[in-house]
Order: structure tokens, then sequence, then C-alpha cells
């Protein structure tokens, strides 16, 4: 290929910003480049609850992209994604603890099959229950989940809830310090936080993807033209809760423990909060629901007093913001950022109408 | 189990048939007024509950009755303005945007609602006690018992529910209510005044949903989760029954209370029983549901294309 100088001008800029991976890497180079100054300031700043606030937004991030199959593309509504996700960090917890022995590769796997397996059984439901119909049962499946953390002590240590003593991976293969192994298992979930960005855009513009928009549209047409409705919502119910499934185990290895009351309804509320937020089937936009939803507490407002002695604040808003997204832009933040810089540039337009006059 | 302990179970079940009826009748109505569900519901009837104990307080002359009635006016209100102030706005909506909206009511006053009864967490209230008599009565020769809240909160119930279907049946409202479920667009183009209709049906439904709030708080701790576990149980009682005719839910609130507390019995599920009674329930009515996906008593839907 010849190599050809291209100026560092706008234009250059702009043809970047179309990348659709632009705005994934950004977020993974911005999370990276936070916790290089952390290492590098020997932890002054950010603070490591700061960077947990961060871990703890990538993670239920993952939760989300995995739910943008569900809500954005195959338009199914389900409420029981707290069990999986309690799910994936429960039995993750169990292998780590019980059985030292098994690589962390295989506890991810099991972990995965347990998912999926489940996600197949939520999946059939699906196909016998629709609409409004399927986010009462799927609420109600939420809850039986709830009662299995809560009382099977053997599995879970109960209301008590579980934990890990050491990072897997990090600390049991490599034997590195705590701080060492966290600020690794880090970079390690930023890595996979975007690679999860890129498989599941691209999933999204597949044909998979579409037929997933088709079904959501219509049923009965998608049906018309050849698409299984079986195949493609089962699908979105395996990808969604592989997906859960995975952040559990991400969750569990990075914060090492997990109590039930994470697990209530209020989280799967909440996902389908940052989801929504987000524009539903944004990937950037999810995380910066998420970001919304779980981070700006524990990355922000810890240290101010107001926000810290009064949570129902910041609940309060984002409640606020459900309504409001729901009833006037359902296309979530992005939509928004979107009008508000279409809106900019018109202003821009009119102004310089208002001073040239118009082009002859 | 012996007759003596199963006709003792469903003696004891009939509080909870009734708590639960409340609850499922108002979600019956706001789902065939607006195709919706709403999840604040059982939120609204907190905050009603939470009321009558505020009132009970305040005014401790005033006899209960009256803070009860008090707190369901609350909660018809606030019901009513859900439904006016933000479902009316969101008609393009789709069902289950509709049902979000009501789950960002649910976030909001899950919040809210602590802060506003700061003070008040404990029910009883001194020199005002409820009542724990236990009544006492023989049927086919057995001595069965039953608290008196209990019998009162069932007959209520009944009475209330009585009440609402003759309503429905016979009044200028009940036949509004099932023009507007049948189809609303034309039952507007005949002159029913559907978002009358529909308010009123958000706000019943919140009004017995508080009515049914205060037997379940009745001499317990109140805290903003009183409501939860009779919101889910009240709509999946609504799935089970089916959704389509206005008494078929009542069917499934009926089943429901009746599988929880037998679940619960040691004698037959083993000494730990109570701590698995709400899974088994759950598990239980799930496999109903899935096995009637369009309720006991409802028909099968078909839809056009």
């Amino acid at each position: 290929m010849q190599n050809t100088y291209t100026p560092f001008n706008g234009k250059r800029i702009r043809t970047l910003r179309q990348n659709p991976f632009f705005g994934f890497l950004l977020i993974g180079a911005l999370l990276l480049a936070l916790q290089l100054t952390a290492i590098l300031t020997g932890g002054a700043w950010p603070k490591s609850s700061m960077l947990n606030g961060f871990a703890t937004v990538m993670i239920y991030a993952i939760v989300g992209y995995g739910f943008t199959y569900l809500l954005g593309y195959a338009g199914l509504a389900s409420l029981g994604t707290a069990g999986f996700v309690g799910l994936g960090a429960y039995v993750t917890a169990y292998f780590l603890k019980s059985l030292p022995g098994v690589p962390y590769l295989a506890v991810i796997l099991i972990t995965l099959l347990v998912s999926l397996v489940l996600g197949l059984v939520v999946g059939f439901v699906s196909l016998r229950i629709e609409g409004i119909f399927l986010a009462i049962v799927t609420l109600g499946l939420s809850e039986i989940f709830y009662q299995i953390f809560n009382n099977w002590i053997a599995f879970t240590n109960g209301p008590n809830g579980a934990s890990v003593a050491k990072f897997p991976l990090f600390q049991t293969l490599m034997e590195m310090k705590t701080l060492g192994a966290r600020r690794s298992f880090f970079i390690l979930l930023v890595l996979i936080s975007v690679g999860l960005m890129m498989l599941t855009h691209n999933l999204g513009k597949s044909s998979t993807g579409r037929a997933m928009l088709a079904m959501k549209n219509s049923t009965s047409a998608a049906q018309a033209m050849g698409i299984s409705l079986l195949k493609y919502r089962l699908l979105a119910f395996l990808l969604s809760t592989a997906y859960a499934g995975f952040a559990g185990v991400l969750f569990m290895s990075y914060f090492k423990y997990s109590a039930p009351q994470n697990y209530t309804i209020l989280f799967s509320l909440n996902i389908l909060a940052a989801v929504l937020i987000g524009g539903s089937r944004n990937l950037v936009g999810t995380f910066l629901g998420c970001f919304i939803v779980f981070g700006i507490t524990p990355i922000f407002l810890q240290d101010i007093a107001l926000f810290r002695d009064n949570p129902w604040i910041i609940n309060v808003t984002i409640g606020a913001i459900i309504i409001i997204i729901v009833m006037f832009y359902r296309g979530g933040l992005m939509q928004l950022a979107g009008n508000f810089s279409t809106s900019l540039r018109k202003m821009g337009k009119n102004r310089r109408l208002y001073r040239y006059g118009e082009d002859d | 189990m012996s007759i003596q302990e199963i006709l003792q179970t469903i003696v004891s079940s009939l509080p909870m048939i009734g708590r639960y009826a409340l609850v499922t009748i108002g979600i019956v109505l706001v789902f065939r007024t607006t195709a919706t569900t709403n999840f604040a519901q059982g939120l609204i009837a907190t905050f009603g509950t939470f009321v009558v104990t505020w009132a009970a307080f305040l005014w401790t002359a005033l006899p209960l009755w009256i803070c009860l009635l008090m707190g369901m006016l609350s909660a018809f209100l606030l019901g009513m303005f859900v439904d006016v102030g933000l479902i009316r706005k969101a008609r393009h909506v789709t069902p289950s945007g509709k049902q979000m909206i009501t789950m960002g009511v649910m976030m909001i006053l899950v919040n809210i609602t602590p802060l506003i009864f700061r003070d008040i967490t404990i029910w009883n209230r001194p020199g005002k006690a409820f009542s724990t008599a236990i009544y006492q009565f023989r049927l086919f020769g057995y001595n069965l018992n039953i608290t008196e809240m209990g019998l009162l909160c069932f007959v209520l119930a009944a009475l209330l529910l009585i009440l609402v279907f003759t309503a429905l049946k016979f009044t200028k409202w009940g036949l509004g209510v099932r023009a507007t479920a049948a189809n609303e667009s034309v039952a507007q183009m005949l002159g029913v005044n559907t978002r009358v209709i529909t308010a009123f049906s958000w706000a019943l439904a919140g009004a017995l949903a508080a009515l049914s709030g205060f037997f379940t708080g009745a001499g317990n701790a109140l805290n903003v989760g009183l409501m939860g576990n009779t919101q889910v149980f009240g709509f999946l009682a609504c799935v089970l029954g089916g959704f389509s005719s206005f008494p078929a839910p009542i069917l499934g609130a009926i089943i429901i209370p009746l599988i929880y507390n037998f679940a619960g019995n040691p004698n037959l599920l083993g000494p730990d029983a109570g701590m698995w009674q709400n899974l088994v329930t759950f598990v239980l009515v799930l496999l109903l549901i899935l096995a009637f996906p369009n309720g006991l008593l409802g028909k099968k839907y078909i839809k056009k294309v």
C-alpha cells in the first residue's frame, strides 16, 4: 500500500469518530489511564474506592450488554437478571472456596454452562408467555433465586454472604500481592469489557441481531419472513444469561464477597433502568447508564456528606430519569445527546444565515 | 395430615386470601382499563398504611377506622395521580414502557416514603393495640379457630369484592369500565369518558391495596418492603387465574394462599418447611402458569395480524 501522509485535521478525527469501536476503545483507554495514574501516584489518586466503583460499573455494564439482546433487540422484558448474576457469583464462590484445585477457566466454563441451562429454561418459558406477563413470571423466578441464595446455607452461606479469600488467577497462579492482583484484575476487566462491547456490537449488526429486531417489531411478520421465533428467543435468553453469569463470575472474583441482598428485584430494576437510560441498543449508552445508576454514588458522591447521608437523592433522581426517558426519549441518553448536537448545528446554521445571508 | 389440620389450614388461609384478593382486583382493574400493570401499587399501598399509622399516632383520640379511611384516601389520590400525571401523558408508549414508568414511580416511592414518615416504625400505639382475640367455631364436627383481625380482614374483603363486582355489573361506571376494557377508542366514540374511568380504576386499585396493606401491617413493624410479597403474588395470581375476565384472577388469589399455607406445614414438608415456604409456593405457581399460560379460566387469545 502506498504510504500517504494525511494531515491530522478535523476530517481525520471525524472519520475516526465514525468508527463504531471508537466509543468502546475510548472508554477502555480512559479506564486504563485511571488505573495507570493510580499505579504511578502510588494510590494517591484515584483512590481505590473510586477504582472499585468503576469496576462495579464495568461488571454491571456487562450484565447490561447481555440485557440489550433481550430488551433492545428481541424486545423481551425480563426481571430475572438479578438471579442469574447471583447464580454466577455463588457458583464461582463455591468452586473457588470448596474445590480450590479446579482451574479458574474451568470454573468460568462451568458457571457459563449452568447459566446457559437456566437461560434455556427461561427461553422456553418465554415462548409460552409473552409481553408483560413474561416480566411478571421472571419476577417470580428472580424471587425463587433470592430464596435459594438466602436459605441454602450449605451452598451460599445464607444471609451472611459468600466470600473468597484470594484473587483467582493473579493471586493463586502468579502469587501476586493483594494490591497488585487487584490492579491487574482491573486491567483484565477493562480488556474483557471492551472485548464484550465489540462482540455485542458485531452480533447486533449481524443477521442474528437483525432477525431479533424483526422479531421485536412484529413476531408474525418475522415468522412470515422465515425467522424462527424458537431459535432467536432462546438465543436472546441464552446470550443474556451467559453475560449475566459471566458478570457474576467477575463480580465474585474482583470483590470476593457477595450477599443475597445484592440480588433482589431492585437489582434487576436497576439493570433495566441502566439499559433504558443508555438507549436500549447503544452500548456506550448502556455503559453510561450503568455509570449513572451504579457508579456515581461510590465514585463521586461518597465524599460529599449531603449525598452520603441521603442516598435517596440519587435513587429518586434515577427513578425520575427512568420516567422521563420512557415518556419522552425512547432512544435514551444517546438520543438526547444526538438531539442536542443536531439542535446546536441547526442553531449554528441559523446564526450563519442571519449573519451572512442566504447563499445564491 | 389429619382432616382437622387440613380444615384448620384452609381457615387460617382466609385472611391471606382476603388480602391477596384486594390487591388482585386492583391489578385487574388497572390492566383491563390501561393494558398495563402497576408495579408501584404495592408501594402506593405501603404509603397508605404509613398514613394510617401516622394519623393514628398524631391524633390519638381518632378512632382507627377513620385513620384507615384517611390512609385509603391517600392511596386513592396517589393512584389517581400516577394515572393522570404520568400514564395518561404516555399514551403512545407501549404497555411494557408503561410498566417501566410505574417501576420508576416505585423507585421514587421506595425512597420517599421512609423519608416522610421517618419516626414511625412500630405499628402498635399505646392504649389502642390491635385485637389479638381468637375466635373459635365448629365446622363438620371439628373445632377450628381464626384470629379476630383475620376474620375481619376476610369479611371486609369479601364485602368489598361483592360491592365492586356488583358495581361492575350493574352501574354506569361498571358499564364504562367494561366498555373501556373491550375497546378503548370505540368506548370513547360512544361517549364513555375513558379518562375518568381509567383514573378511577387506578385510584380504586390504590385504595383497595391500601386496605390490604393495613391488614398486612397490622401488629407488625412497618417498613417499605411491607407489600413486596403480596405484590408479586398478586401479579402471579392474576396470570394464574387469567387476565381475560374480572373474576378469574380472584381464583388465583384463592389458590396461592392455600398453596402457601400448605407448603408451610411442617407435617407435610418436614421441619424446615417454614424456611422453604416461599420457594415452594413460587415454584408450584410458576409450574401451574406454565401448564396454563392463558390462565386457569382464561381464553386463548388469538392475535390479529
